[in-house]
């Protein structure tokens, strides 16, 4: 499994951080990850690992558009000319958008499955947890639900289970911060709701990593 | 672009306030907004006020739904 992912504002370095424990979900299973991050994320470099290693899963945390994922700099370095690179791989892309256009180019070209998001990807937290982001009550429950596509997938469940374990797990946490008397748990309902609708896939629907 | 209705844009702005206001969203290449930088998009008709008035609807859309399973 390869985990690229990118840091260079909150939004990306909590989602930074909660691939941590994806990491680790991966490394107990026995998979081996490599991460690539900062100025390895390129497209070159990321071609030749892919290559070199012939990853099952692509995991990505990042900004997006529509038809592109961008690194640290806000640079495109995947986009409708190369996502051939995907082919043969289950993607995992929190970005924005990526869904809408990028999600079936690469499909056409020959991705596995490609799950995303097919709006912007929406993070809340509350001022003065920047540095704990792994203890953030609001933007956990909004994570975790994304984190467990990946879970999903890790414990060897197709893409179209994963991406559902995350829909139901949205279900629960929404019932659980509706009925929460702390105030700042009401604050990651929306977000949540908003990423769910907007998760989704391109491809195979049956397939697995393992 | 959208067009919502002063209606609308009201019950979205209430339901901004009514947030504790010391916490932040991000939404993705748009940038990060307190609640009352939200109403003031809204108010301004941005693409970042629709895109807030699109997630307050479709949580009030959601809501009764997910309740439904709620047993």
């Amino acid at each position: 499994m390869i985990v690229i992912r990118t840091k260079h504002d909150w939004l990306t370095e909590y989602l930074y951080n909660y691939t941590e424990i994806l990491i680790s979900f991966a490394e107990e299973r026995g998979f081996k990850v490599q991460k690539i991050e900062g100025l390895d994320i390129k497209f070159k470099h990321i071609e030749k690992r892919i290559r070199e290693t012939k990853p099952r899963c692509i995991v990505f945390n990042g900004h997006g558009t529509t038809t592109s994922l961008c690194d640290n700099s806000k640079n495109e370095f995947i986009n409708l000319d190369n996502a051939h690179v995907f082919k043969g791989i289950i993607a995992f892309v929190r970005a924005c958008n990526a869904l809408k256009e990028l999600g079936p180019k690469a499909v056409k070209e020959g991705c596995t499955a490609f799950i995303g998001y097919k709006n912007r990807f929406w993070l809340a937290k509350k001022q003065g947890m920047e540095s704990r982001p792994l203890s953030a009550p609001i933007a956990k429950p909004i994570i975790d639900a994304s984190n467990v596509v990946v879970i999903g997938l890790l414990k060897g469940h197709s893409v179209e289970e994963s991406v559902n374990k995350s829909h139901q797990l949205t279900e629960n946490l929404f019932i659980d911060l509706l009925f929460s008397n702390d105030p700042y748990a009401r604050v990651s309902l929306k977000p949540l709701l908003q990423n769910n609708q907007s998760l989704g896939f391109e491809g195979n629907p049956l397939a697995k990593i393992k | 672009m959208t067009e919502y209705n002063e209606e609308i844009k009201k019950l979205v702005k209430e339901r901004l306030l009514a947030m504790p206001p010391d916490v932040t969203f991000s939404v993705g290449d748009l940038g990060d907004f307190s609640p009352r930088e939200l109403v003031r998009e809204v108010d301004s008709g941005t693409e970042m006020g629709n895109e807030t008035i699109e997630m307050e609807l479709n949580f009030i859309r959601a809501m009764p739904k997910i309740l439904k399973n709620y047993k």
